[in-house]
């Protein structure tokens, strides 16, 4: 089976309902970082600010960490690879500049506000962006730490004040609760495979997994969870595997596999059905309606399902290759729905 | 869809919004007519301003207020006409090409604002703090991109780079917020960046389009 690795907890049920976005946040990430690249290097003698510096340093490490096909789905890619190394060949003039920011001492301050915060019960919407805004502080910091030592330039004092940080963290996991499902969105951005990539890089991502671990044990000790919402997972659990036996015309009682979706107005559905995977049956289907009505604005529109792109022909479906989301899954895409060629996502829903 | 329950809510969300720093300063961006009638630049206007609209029934704020509904109206007929609105259960959220989000609850306008441009504190107490314009917490932290050659006010470009934009990345930023751990919505007004396309297809001329194809915009 798929294993989606440590920073994908299928358990959690903000991930299991499909709630997190992790490409709203790589989209947000690379545009900022282009952004950024592009206003410090039309400077005359591209000396950003130490601020400026910092944050594209940051961002530059937090899309390395990235998985490709979520930078892909930005749309671009190619302005990625381009801006990756412009930004190497330049981290090494910009990183005393970068190494000025961070503030170890003024996060644990800051982080201390926060726990009593937490102990004073204050509002719970303000203690989440709270908690988001400390955990993006202290991943900037490792990030810009993980930069220099890549260029054999460690700063000790930041390492000293970041591993007092974290732990700080670890002793106090349950201030960033509030933060949970933009924890769990963090995580999905990861790839799989950071620590066969770069060790260093996946430890500035060790934070995740062990705020990831917290979520699970809360959760399980809060007792057997259910959805609270009607949304159901973008998650592929059940989805037919390839049958070894090839069937060999053994009838299996075997379930269907199904998900819906609805457009973001809500006025539209989009409904998958997949049977068992058998000989002949090298296509999924999506099947697009507006009640009991053929939706004419979509057909002839792109849409992707788990980042496979088909068109919706002129009976409202789109035909996926059953190999090809097989081999999305693999690479841990989400079983998302995005329509038209601004690729709006759709909601996932109970399927009723 | 009625614009508030009453004209006591419509003035009360007027005076935290549009009358109260910094969030003012997107909304002289967005609504430049609103000059017209009050100086928002001015703390002690804005208070004695939003003090007499309250008192007095909302009767010498009837042009701010139509300019705040007219706004609000315009983000609506934008977000519906290009799909940027989410419907969650009872509420719908729309955002508008000027970065104007407004949330509907049933068939009632509940709020209207520019996200990411204001400060919860200052609308909690109600009031601005005198000569002090608070800041969304953490933005204090963040480098604030360079705009390079920056567009005169007034102008297509100085609305998108002003407004627009800072507020699609505010939304797609804060969108995991909008959920407990448990599922719950914590508010809705996020859920609209799931509805928003790639900030890719939002750059200045996407987003010209995107105006045009709305009769909007005009000065580049």
């Amino acid at each position: 089976m798929n294993d989606p690795g440590p920073y994908i907890r299928d358990a959690l049920l903000a991930t299991r309902a499909g709630l997190t976005d992790p490409a709203l946040l790589v989209d947000l990430w690379l545009d900022r970082f282009l952004d950024l690249l592009a206003a410090c290097t039309s400077l005359p003698d591209e000396a950003p600010a130490p601020e400026a510096a910092y944050e594209l340093i940051g961002l530059f490490g937090r899309l390395t960490r990235c998985r490709p096909a979520l930078i892909d789905a930005t749309g671009r890619g190619p302005a990625w690879d381009e801006a990756a190394v412009a930004m190497q060949g330049r981290l090494a003039a910009w990183l005393p500049q970068a190494l000025r920011v961070p503030n170890p001492d003024g996060w644990l301050a800051e982080a201390g506000d926060l726990a009593d915060a937490c102990d004073d019960a204050g509002p719970e919407e303000e203690l989440a962006g709270w908690a988001e805004q400390l955990l993006t502080d202290l991943d900037d910091a490792e990030l810009v730490a993980w930069a220099a030592r890549r260029e054999g330039a460690p700063d000790a004092a930041l390492e000293e004040g970041l591993a007092r940080c974290d732990a700080w963290l670890r002793l106090n996991l349950d201030r960033f609760f509030p933060a949970g499902v933009f924890v769990q969105g963090l995580g999905q951005t990861i790839r799989p495979d950071l620590p066969g990539l770069d060790l260093g890089l996946a430890a500035t991502a060790d934070k995740v997994v062990v705020l990831l671990d917290a979520l699970e044990d809360s959760q399980e000790r809060m007792g057997p969870v259910r959805l609270p919402v009607a949304i159901l997972t973008e998650s592929w659990e059940g989805f037919p595997e390839p049958s070894l036996a090839l069937a060999a015309a053994t009838p299996v009682a075997e379930g269907l596999f199904s998900r819906r979706w609805r457009s973001p107005s809500g006025a539209l559905e989009a409904r998958l059905v997949a049977g068992p995977d058998r000989p002949g049956t090298d296509r999924v289907r999506v099947v697009f309606a507006a009640g009991d009505e053929l939706p004419a604005s979509l057909v002839g529109q792109p849409v992707w399902l788990a980042g496979q792109e088909a068109v919706i022909d002129a009976d409202g479906a789109a035909d996926f290759p059953r190999q090809a989301l097989l081999a999305a899954r693999a690479a841990g895409e989400p079983l998302a729905l995005r329509v038209g060629e601004q690729r709006q996502p759709w909601r996932a829903v109970r399927d009723e | 869809v009625a614009f508030f329950a009453d004209t006591e809510r419509a003035l009360k969300h007027l005076g935290d919004h549009v009358l109260t720093g910094p969030e003012c300063d997107a909304w002289v961006v967005v609504v430049p007519a609103l000059l017209e009638h009050v100086d928002l630049a001015s703390v002690t206007e804005c208070e004695r301003f939003s003090q007499n609209a309250c008192v007095q029934g909302g009767a010498v704020a009837q042009a701010v207020l139509g300019l705040y509904r007219g706004a609000a109206e315009e983000a609506v007929t934008h977000a519906f006409f290009l799909g940027w609105h989410v419907t969650e259960g009872e509420t719908t959220v729309a955002l508008g090409t000027t970065g104007v989000l407004v949330m509907v609850a049933g068939a009632v306008v509940v709020t209207v604002f520019i996200p990411g441009q204001g400060c919860a504190e200052a609308v909690r107490n109600d009031r601005p703090r005198a000569g002090q314009l608070g800041r969304e917490r953490g933005r204090m932290r963040r480098a604030l991109p360079p705009h390079p050659a920056s567009e005169p006010p007034g102008t297509e470009g100085y609305l998108y780079r002003r407004a627009f934009r800072p507020v699609v990345r505010f939304l797609k930023a804060r969108y995991h917020d909008a959920y407990t751990l448990d599922g719950r919505i914590r508010w809705h007004w996020p859920l609209v960046a799931r509805a928003l396309p790639p900030l890719e297809d939002l750059t200045l001329p996407r987003w010209q389009e995107y105006r045009a194809q709305v009769g909007a915009g005009g000065t580049s």
